[in-house]
């Protein structure tokens, strides 16, 4: 038998939005419908804005990017739109409803959200970008040692007197390529290995590497400021591998330091690893994170330890920020889930 | 012939200033955009990594023309010749290259 039920129910099962609008004679957009699971979320239902017009519904940004969409549908136009409001993007399917003499009277249409469509595709997006600059760095920066050992066996052909001078460069060029070979591999890995989220001491691991650090070099003194109590979430094995990064640098280049200090604190609900080391070119605080990049050549490093810490808060979804000037030290912050 | 190299990477200077040297060049080397300006007042030849930092690259091979016979793009990326033509340089040379090429780009 078929079931007789008003349409009304039947919308109201749907999850989307089913919508009719009109223009009224001052001229601004109405809703004699606006039903459906969104629309209950919204407190957007028909009975709940009734008489509002689009601008007293929508406040901002927001009502100007709508009503732009709004008034090119009652213009004709059907192509679908999305809008975002607090994080989340609604698709919107506009088709007009003409009178008998073919003038557009009203727009009616559905709203599906689309947000895990939208998070998707920008994933994907950022993904083949920095697919795009890593093979760009690959591609330029092994051939950099590259050209030392194509320099060196050239040199080598037309003098041969000199082969003995340059065996030793040519192993260290070919060892510092390796060892950028391998760094690469880690950062990928860091991409591609499953994570495991759970509780972090951050303390702790700290700790820990502040004692790497030191039984690495016992002669060197340096003083390691470590909060106490910090906690957060997040996979332990990688969250080891970004302190490990942000402490080495800190290590490596307080070098030169009488009085070398390296803290990790937190600061504005975020984890702090500072330094009073060389520090960086105060332009160069985003340009450090890219793969490749090496602020300090005269210092040892493959320029990709950073672009992994970014790579491992990423994918934690928190953030990280650096700060610092010429010998004035350095600072990085990043956030992690809170514990 | 006077040959300056400009790139940020020391091992990439002091080999290719080898190479030179040893095919009768007479060479200097800047390891900055900054320095390379100074340095090319007068020389034959400025060999350019395409990757310094400063001054948009093209504007760094105009600067450069105006003191320097030549500027010879050095370039580790993959480019063609419309690449370097659009950056005003007069040639380019992709490492690691040989000598052969950077002879034959001199000329």
């Amino acid at each position: 038998m078929h079931d007789e039920r008003p349409l009304q129910e039947v919308v109201d099962l749907m999850p989307d939005v089913l919508f009719r609008c009109h223009r009224e004679a001052d001229g601004k957009i109405y809703w004699s419908l606006n039903e459906g699971g969104l629309a209950r979320e919204f407190h957007l239902t028909t009975q709940e804005i009734r008489g509002k017009s689009l601008e007293e519904l929508f406040e901002g940004g927001a009502s100007q990017a709508i009503r732009e969409h709004f008034e090119a549908a009652f213009e004709g136009e059907t192509a679908p739109f999305v809008n975002e409001i607090e994080g989340r993007y609604f698709k919107h399917f506009p088709q007009p409803l003409r009178n008998d003499q073919g003038k557009i009277v009203e727009v009616v249409g559905f709203i599906s959200e689309v947000t895990e469509l939208v998070e998707a595709q920008q994933k994907l997006e950022r993904a083949y970008q920095d697919l795009d600059a890593f093979a760009h760095s690959v591609s330029h920066d092994l051939r950099s040692p590259l050209t030392v050992v194509s320099n060196l066996v050239q040199a080598v052909q037309m003098a041969p007197e000199n082969l003995q001078q340059v065996t030793q460069r040519l192993q260290d060029t070919v060892h510092k390529m390796d060892n950028m070979i391998g760094a690469m591999l880690a950062f990928s890995r860091t991409t591609q290995a499953p994570m495991h989220v759970g509780s972090l001491d951050v303390t702790n691991i700290a700790k820990e590497m502040a004692q790497i650090f030191d039984e690495q070099d016992e002669g060197r003194r340096i003083t390691w400021d470590i909060a106490q109590d910090m906690q957060a979430r997040g996979d332990p094995q990688m969250v080891r591998v970004v302190l490990q990064n942000l402490m080495g640098n800190a290590y490596k280049y307080t070098a030169g330091q009488a009085d070398a200090r390296v803290w990790v604190r937190e600061a504005d609900g975020k984890i702090e690893v500072g330094d009073n080391g060389i520090g960086f070119a105060e332009d160069a605080a985003t340009r450090i994170f890219a793969p490749f990049q090496r602020e300090a050549q005269e210092f040892e490093g493959h320029g990709i330890g950073l672009a992994t810490v970014k790579r491992i808060v990423e994918r934690h979804g928190g953030q990280i920020e650096a700060e610092g000037s010429p010998g004035k030290g350095a600072r990085f912050r990043f956030s992690l889930e809170p514990a | 012939m006077k040959i300056l190299v400009v790139d940020d990477e020391e091992d990439i200077r002091t080999t290719t200033r080898l190479l030179l040297e040893m095919h009768g060049h007479k060479v200097v080397t800047s390891g900055s955009w900054q320095e390379a300006r100074d340095s090319a007042v007068g020389v034959d030849v400025v060999l350019q990594d395409v990757r310094m930092p400063g001054l948009d690259l093209e504007s760094q091979i105009t600067a450069l023309q105006a003191v320097a016979g030549r500027v010879i793009l050095f370039t580790g990326e993959q480019m063609t010749d419309l690449d370097a033509a659009a950056t005003g340089a007069d040639a380019f040379v992709q490492k690691p290259f040989h000598m052969d090429e950077l002879t034959a780009a001199l000329r």
